[in-house]
């Protein structure tokens, strides 16, 4: 776990880097940082409109359907971008790479910090709605931010493996940005996975869409305490705590695997 | 281990080579089964120790293994065989660049590079405007570095690298750019540097830089330590390695000649009869040829290009009108210039040997490099050397 250890021990390098991250994202855009909150909020402003107003998608009968819709987002958008840009950081940063030594996997992991960013204003967003139009979910919503962390450190390890096998493999990116369409689609983010109308007759898929897709416990137990008022399941909080520690295994056995021959691949 | 010892201990490194690059799984699918990949050993069982306050200079042919091994000092890469240890803090200055980020400003980059080197924050603030006036970059500092000239980025790396307080410094050819004001400061801080006790590993093409900034020189040749000892004597011994294989190595690469007569060697000395590669705008210099070869006379074909690549002169002469008999017994040339109408700048002379018809014999393997520096303030490529004169008011119109 010495691959994690070295974001302690160098801590200065890796708030340069976050910093220069945060900033380069928004390089030469008038707004600048303020993009870091403008983004995610127009994002969910979108879905809302397409998804709650326009098209009434109503797969259930949910109450509140707008914000059902609102609480599964911000693990998703943050998941998806991570993966996307963590995937690509590696080989974006090669100039530094090949020329410097340094813990280099402080450069995905600092990718991923950005995302954090904006998840944290998603989720700050999310809180303030549903202990507004949720009463139950007063004692709860809390209970979102320790679930959100497991979610950070699900997806900081899967980028760091993606980043590493990027450098040798180009096409570990665009392999990502292809799977993540229908990965938003396969992950119950608009509709509650059980109330599916053709979910009963098929109770295999249903457990096979729950189980073989990590992202599903992620949003059930994310969703539970702000949406539904009740602490996360505890079935899908234990398979979050397993599949978070497992991804940050096979992060560093990826990076570890391929660290040599970044440096004179990358 | 101590802050500034180096050890390297029967180091080999091997990279992997495909034929394509295959960067992508197709590539590599469609490769497999049909290329082998092949295995190049960059370096093979180098073994040297460096104490700290030594100055090592890191000399031999490109492809010779120079740059793998002051990348497996820095720690970048690591030894495919035997290990390698390096004491203390690591700063360097490895290519142009240093990894600088084209969008940001020198400043930010400054702060990045000096982080990625292991500097705290509070430190590379005290040190900022020391870097940013060595690097003489005051008014360019706030500008993103995409706006920088080749030099301006030279400048700040090396500035960086020099006031890390690193316990070893590692340059790779970094006097390929820069003027020699700047040079000449560069030479004050590296030497400063070794007052302080810090190790430094350098790498140039640049003999006479080498000679100058390092005791001891370490001759690599296609990866394997050929000489390590006194710097001059490292120099005199690939010196004497070029010329003796600069015809076999021609006969390897395409581009060079067939090698029925050959440049034996070429220098250019001063009007005193030392041989020199740096002159004053003006001063007169001359062109020491060598020829060998039992062909038909052929001719000798001279280019000066500037550092940019940018032809300034062309000459051919007929070697048979200068006394070629094809003998083997070789003939020396000379070519005064008595009035270089050179100013200002890095010069490089390359020579060539055609025979009938144009065909190249032989090309000399590395061009003879030429500095000129002006006398005064007067910058340039060449000489105007006109002359202002009074003259009638509308002669202008």
């Amino acid at each position: 776990m010495s691959v994690y250890a070295d974001l302690l021990r160098h801590r200065e390098l890796f708030g340069s880097l976050f910093r220069r991250d945060l900033r380069a994202k928004y390089k030469g855009s008038l707004l600048g940082l303020a993009w870091t909150l403008a983004l995610p909020a127009a994002l969910m402003l979108v879905y809302l409109v397409v998804f709650a107003v326009l098209w009434k998608a109503q797969p259930t009968e949910t109450e509140h359907y707008w914000l059902f819709l609102l609480c599964g987002l911000p693990p998703w958008v943050f998941v998806a971008t991570s993966l996307q840009s963590g995937a690509r950081s590696i080989v974006e940063n090669a100039p530094i790479i090949r020329k410097v030594r340094f813990p280099r996997q402080l450069v995905p992991l600092s990718v991923v910090a950005t995302e954090v960013v904006a998840f944290t204003a998603m989720t700050a967003i999310v809180v303030v709605l549903a202990l507004w139009f949720r009463p139950d979910s007063r004692d709860t919503a809390w209970l979102a931010i320790p679930v959100g962390a497991l979610i950070v450190v699900f997806a900081a390890g899967i980028a760091l493996a993606l980043a590493s096998l990027d450098a040798i493999f180009r096409d570990v990116e665009f392999i990502v940005s292809a799977v993540l369409l229908p990965w938003f689609f396969l992950t119950p983010i608009l509709y509650q996975l059980d109330d599916l109308p053709g979910a009963s007759s098929r109770p295999w898929l249903v457990d096979l869409l729950h189980w073989g897709n990590p992202l599903t416990p992620a949003i059930e137990s994310y969703r539970a305490p702000l949406y539904g008022g009740e602490p996360p399941p505890a079935a899908d909080l234990a398979y979050l705590c397993v599949a978070a520690v497992a991804a940050l295994a096979l992060g560093a056995f990826v990076f570890r695997s391929v660290d040599d021959r970044i440096a004179s691949e990358a | 281990m101590r802050a500034g010892e180096i050890s390297v201990r029967h180091a080999s490194r091997r990279f992997v080579v495909r034929a394509r690059e295959t960067h992508t799984l197709k590539e590599l699918l469609v490769a497999l089964g049909r290329t082998e990949p092949q295995e190049v050993w960059a370096l093979r069982d180098v073994s040297l120790a460096i104490a700290p306050g030594e100055s090592v200079g890191l000399i031999g042919r490109n492809g010779s293994g120079k740059s793998t091994l002051l990348r497996l000092i820095a720690g970048i890469i690591r030894p495919t065989l035997g290990d390698v240890a390096t004491g203390g803090r690591v700063g360097s200055l490895l290519e142009l660049g240093a990894g600088f980020h084209p969008d940001f400003t020198g400043r930010e980059n400054v702060e990045l590079n000096g982080a990625l080197q292991g500097l705290s924050r509070a430190r590379i603030r005290e040190r900022f405007d020391e870097i940013v006036a060595f690097a003489e970059l005051e008014d360019a500092i706030d500008r993103p570095v995409k706006t920088y000239s080749s030099g301006m980025t030279m400048r700040l790396g090396f500035a960086i690298a020099a006031f890390l307080e690193a316990d070893v410094l590692l340059l790779d050819e970094v006097f390929a750019v820069g003027d020699e004001s700047f040079q000449r400061k560069c030479f004050g801080v590296i030497a400063s540097f070794r007052e302080r006790g810090g190790t430094i590993v350098f790498v140039s093409h640049d003999a006479s830089a080498v000679e100058r900034l390092c005791d001891r020189g370490v001759y690599l040749r296609d990866g394997a330590l050929a000489f390590d000892g006194a710097a001059h004597e490292a120099i005199t011994r690939y010196r004497r390695a070029l010329a003796a294989e600069g015809g076999e190595s021609a006969n390897g690469s395409g581009a060079a000649g067939s090698g029925e007569a050959r440049i034996a060697s070429a220098r250019l000395v001063a009007t005193d009869g030392a041989p020199r590669d740096r002159f004053l705008a003006g001063e007169p210099f001359r062109l020491e040829v060598a020829l060998t070869g039992r062909v038909g006379a052929p001719q000798l074909h001279l280019e000066i290009r500037d550092a940019s690549g940018l032809l300034v002169a062309e000459d051919l002469v007929e070697t048979a009108g200068l006394g070629w008999d094809g003998s083997g017994d070789g003939l020396g040339l000379h070519l005064d210039v008595d009035e270089p109408p050179l100013q200002f700048g890095r010069f490089e002379l390359n020579l060539a040997l055609l025979g009938a018809g144009g065909k190249l014999l032989d090309r000399l393997p590395r061009p003879v490099p030429l500095l000129v520096y002006p006398d005064d303030e007067s910058r340039g490529l060449v000489r105007l050397e006109g002359t202002w004169r009074p003259g009638a008011k509308d002669g202008a119109k």
